[in-house]
């Protein structure tokens, strides 16, 4: 089920007042209620998969049980892989095994070693798959890193690894924050309910009103980059950074919204990266839950940045390798991978890269310095040039379009009709820069309000588009 | 929690409000006019209603259709069909009634969308004595035969035949308070055709070759039907397409013409197979060279 569809408006509120209304009396009951409409959101996609998350469910509910009954570390870590292989391979058949197979196919070809690709097989991705396995993995890591105890109650860790409000684009949630959450009783409160719902509208405004507007001109100018000027490129690689902002950050806002609704706090997914002065802090505020994933998962258990430069730099190669291949199996969101990777080195090796772990531009100014707004510029220039790494349909193709956006200075035919909402969506995003959470654009409550009617009256108006409508982060 | 509801019923309330003023403000959706049954039971629009469509201002006449409703003129013609003669998505002067009133014809023109072969052989039969057309011209397609024909596919709303039983069933208009709700409240109108032209249209059942024989028996009946029931003497059946029953027409000595527009680029809609401004010029200069050597109508 889509957040932006018929379906989703006429579900939540059901789900919504059956939960606070009628299987509010005890909370088995009510987690109970979460499971059934998480897996009925997820059935109505396709049915066939919900037996995949059970399995998924299934089995780290019953490693988490037995991983701490294990008389030694080593029968403990033996338990472990056995989780974090399941997880691995299910994700890795699903989504990785025809890449591979392609791959050892083109390769044995290019050495002149004629094969036939007769292994590939018609695989359907199942969507948030990426997502969920994540999530259900790190629960056993933690448990063997003692940062959590196992939850014997299978209702409220199965709801955990399906809560449909974050089941198929995240954020990826920690079990040592949502699972607490789930195994105690909420209190409906008001401020809560109404952040959420603020919450879904901006991101609903993102996703119906900015990112599906732009959907079919990227498609358009990427689709014909060969016949286009430079000028035109730059444009659509510009258009495609918003596009996959507002829609992957859309989906969070709607998915942290419907949590708080249902009195959960999910984790944020973004701070607003594009106001990010050097890549460092970009990655501090873009899907900050698989980054920190991979940071909390990947980068410190292979020794970080402890065990000297050279380890340390291969460590950031590998872990900027590994999260552009989470995206997807396509040798383009490796290099899109590859490319961060280039761009985070400088500040790395100058030690520049936590320069802005806690501050925000013009903090306490109207406007940026001079400084700022130079550094914001040349970030925001430099992730958009990556961009076009992810967003082309081969490795070829993104190379002869920066060529052509690089050295094809041509301005002509350039369509800026649509440049205005982005104005004024960068505004209103700057104004609201300091609080993700809360999105309050004055202090004055009327000013206020008639944002979020104007907010309202535009993502209505802008609510079915031609097109399936789904959300990029679908398909990851 | 109340005091949540509340809220949330407030702004939706307040919400509603305001995209229904704006959509009214900037025209951001059509209006659709209203149909009634007239005397002969068949699904007119309602007399003098006026509203916007894409663009383009409309108005129903006194006989309850949008175009010039001329009648016993010198050169009188009558034309009837389906939404390409309704014509509500040009302006006026992309009329076919227009384009041939300039040329120095008189024109009844009785279109409405959803108008089956059948249905425009009865506007045929009541409108004639009131019109009295030198000529009678039917814009249609094959796919009107079909829909006319009530054992390939019933529609209560729609006029049809019973080939077997020779039973002719006016139709009747459906969903009707629903449809007034939906006309008149622009929000859920509004919302109801972005929805509707969002989603993808249904992959047609393929027919089996037996069933399509089946069907083309039964159209070619019905031609038959129209040649014994009805006067179509000084009648011109235009095809927007290719005539798939050229034969039955031929024998019966029924005239047609077949229309060269879906195979030339920039004379339809983008989304849409109705035809533009310059289609319905196209559409006109054919029917008029048609008219010119078969009738040898002089050209004012």
């Amino acid at each position: 089920m889509l957040f932006n569809s018929i379906e989703f408006l006429l579900f939540l509120p059901i789900v919504f007042v059956l939960y606070w209304f009628v299987f509010n009396k005890s909370l088995k009951v009510q987690n109970s209620l979460i499971l059934l409409s998480s897996y009925f959101f997820y059935g109505w996609w396709d049915y066939r998969f919900l037996s995949l998350i059970f399995l998924s469910t299934l089995v780290d509910y019953f490693i988490g049980l037995n991983l701490p009954k294990q008389p030694s570390q080593k029968r403990q870590k033996l338990l472990l892989w056995c989780s974090v292989l399941f997880n691995l391979s299910v994700l890795g058949f699903f989504k990785y095994y025809n890449f591979f197979v392609d791959s050892w196919v083109d390769l044995f070809n290019s050495v002149g070693y004629e094969i036939k690709s007769v292994w590939t097989l018609n695989i359907i991705l199942p969507v948030g798959i990426s997502f969920y396995t994540f999530q259900t993995m790190s629960y056993t890591i933690d448990i063997y890193r003692k940062k959590i105890d196992p939850t014997k109650d299978f209702i409220s860790f199965a709801s955990f690894v399906s809560f449909f409000p974050q089941l198929v684009a995240g954020p990826i949630e920690r079990a040592s924050n949502l699972l607490p959450q789930i195994l105690k009783k909420r209190e409906f409160q008001y401020e809560q309910g109404v952040q959420g719902i603020r919450l879904i509208l901006w991101g609903m405004f993102k996703k119906v009103v900015i990112a599906d507007t732009l959907a079919p001109m990227v498609d358009d100018i990427f689709g014909n980059y060969q016949d286009l000027g430079g000028g035109t490129l730059w444009l659509g690689a510009i258009y495609f950074a918003f596009q996959i902002y507002c829609d992957f950050s859309g989906y969070s806002d709607i998915a942290i919204g419907t949590a708080k609704l249902f009195g959960f706090e999910l984790m944020s997914n973004f701070k607003f990266p594009y106001f990010s002065r050097n890549i460092g802090e970009f990655w501090r505020r873009w899907h900050i839950s698989l980054s920190t994933w991979f940071r909390d998962y990947l980068y410190i258990p292979i020794g970080g940045s402890q065990e000297g430069k050279w380890k340390s730099i291969r460590n950031i190669f590998i872990i900027f390798l590994v999260s552009g291949f989470w995206h997807g199996a396509n040798w383009t969101f490796i290099f899109w991978g590859l490319f961060h990777s280039i761009l985070f080195l400088p500040s790395f090796i100058f030690k520049t890269n936590r320069k802005y772990t806690r501050s925000i531009i013009a903090e306490n100014t109207l406007l940026p310095s001079p400084k700022e707004f130079i550094q914001v510029i040349t970030t925001f220039t430099l992730v958009t040039i990556g961009w076009v790494f992810f967003r082309s349909e081969t490795i070829i193709d993104a190379f002869s379009y920066l060529n052509q956006m690089i050295f094809d200075i041509n301005f002509e035919r350039i369509d800026l009709t649509n440049a205005l909402i982005f104005v004024l969506f960068i505004i209103t995003e700057y104004k609201i820069k300091s609080d993700e959470r809360s999105i309050s654009f004055s202090k004055f409550k009327l000013v206020n309000n008639s944002i979020y009617l104007i907010i309202g009256i535009f993502t209505i108006l802008f609510f079915f588009k031609k097109g399936d409508g789904s959300f990029i982060y679908f398909q990851f | 929690m109340r005091r949540f509801i509340f809220l949330i019923i407030r702004y939706s309330i307040v919400l509603l409000v305001l995209v229904e003023i704006t959509i009214r403000v900037f025209s951001l959706t059509n209006d659709v006019p209203t149909r009634k049954i007239n005397e002969f039971g068949l699904q007119v629009f309602k007399e003098n209603q006026s509203g916007y469509y894409e663009g383009f201002n409309w108005k129903v006449n006194s006989d309850g259709f949008l175009g010039h409703n001329d009648k016993s003129g010198d050169n009188q013609i009558l034309l009837i069909g389906d939404s390409f003669v309704e014509n509500i998505m040009n302006p006026f002067s992309c009329r076919q009634s227009s384009l041939f009133k300039d040329k120095g014809y008189q024109v009844f023109e009785a279109g409405r969308s959803g108008m089956t072969f059948i249905e425009t052989l009865e506007f045929n039969k009541y409108l004639k004595p009131y019109v009295s057309p030198l000529k009678s011209i039917f814009i249609i397609d094959n796919i009107d035969f079909y829909e006319s024909i009530a054992e390939i596919k019933k529609f209560n709303d729609r006029c049809q035949i019973s080939i077997l039983e020779k039973n002719i069933y006016k139709g009747e208009i459906k969903y009707k308070n629903i449809k007034k709700i939906l006309y008149n409240y622009k929000t859920l109108y509004y919302l109801y055709d972005k929805f509707r032209k969002s989603r993808k249209t249904e992959q047609k059942q393929k027919k089996s070759d037996e069933e399509i024989k089946v069907n083309q028996n039964f159209v070619v009946e019905l031609i038959r039907f129209a040649k014994e029931n009805y006067d179509l003497n000084n009648s011109l059946f235009v095809f927007r397409n290719t005539n798939q029953f050229s034969q039955s027409f031929d024998e019966l000595k029924l005239k047609y013409i077949e229309l060269k527009i879906s195979d030339q680029k920039g004379l339809t809609f983008e989304n849409d197979n109705h035809w533009n401004c310059e289609g319905h010029k196209n559409a006109f200069l054919q029917i008029l060279n048609h008219l010119n050597i078969q009738f040898n109508k002089p050209i004012k």
